[in-house]
């Protein structure tokens, strides 16, 4: 048995326990996640509940959404 | 750019051309920074844990004090093994879920599903003690 010990900090408690239904997979994340970020990028109050609620509960599937937005706003922006 | 080839004829239309392609081209690039950053580290799996919480007014210790409490126990009685190590390597110790799978040998959906379906069992356990209201703790983005 593993004798280490970790903090939890209240900020952690957060995103123990935050609530991932609607459930969708990584993978199925990945795959609606250019759609998702065109529409966000359309329009700003484009909703999609699975994939905010994922988002929300996986960081590094949200690093991903947050660099993809950002590079198709750079695209955008210069015309392409 | 290869990647982005041999995936060609599974793109459908349903976004830019642009947009998809720049998908795969962040998906490679955050892989293989996350794998480079996590090369030469030992990737931590505690299965136990303690609360520190640096809230500084006594109401607020309290409270969040208790539900941390409430929530580490929860961790302690309610998850197996398995999702105990997913969810203090993940969340806690903050390893990248592809940097945990390549190592445990798993997948990012894998050990999704298994961080998911503990999420699901503390929120039950809590919400049942009364520490958490049902329907709480949805985060929106």
């Amino acid at each position: 048995m593993n004798d280490n010990t970790n903090t939890l900090s209240s900020g952690t408690v957060a995103t123990l326990v935050v609530d991932t239904e609607p459930y969708l997979s990584c993978d199925d994340c990945f795959e609606r996640l250019d759609q998702f970020v065109d529409a966000r990028v359309a329009d700003p109050s484009h909703t999609d509940l699975e994939m905010t609620t994922h988002l929300a509960g996986c960081g590094v599937c949200a690093e991903e959404a947050s660099a993809l937005e950002e590079l198709v706003r750079i695209h955008a922006a210069h015309g392409s | 750019m290869v990647a982005v080839l041999r995936r060609l004829p599974a793109f459908e239309g349903r976004s830019r051309f642009t947009t998809w392609a720049y998908k795969f081209a962040i998906l490679q690039a955050g892989v293989a920074v996350r794998g480079q950053a996590w090369r030469n580290r030992e990737v931590p799996l505690p299965d136990t844990l303690t609360f520190v919480d640096p809230s500084p007014s006594p109401a607020a210790t309290s409270e969040a004090a208790h539900l941390a409490r409430a929530v580490q126990n929860a961790i302690a009685t309610q998850l197996t093994p398995y999702q105990r190590r997913v969810v203090l390597a993940l969340l806690v110790e903050e390893v990248p879920i592809d940097v945990l799978a390549e190592r445990l040998g798993s997948s990012r959906n894998a050990l999704y599903k298994a961080l998911h379906d503990a999420r699901q069992r503390l929120r039950h356990a809590l919400v049942d003690d009364g520490h958490l209201a049902a329907g709480s703790e949805r985060s929106s983005t």
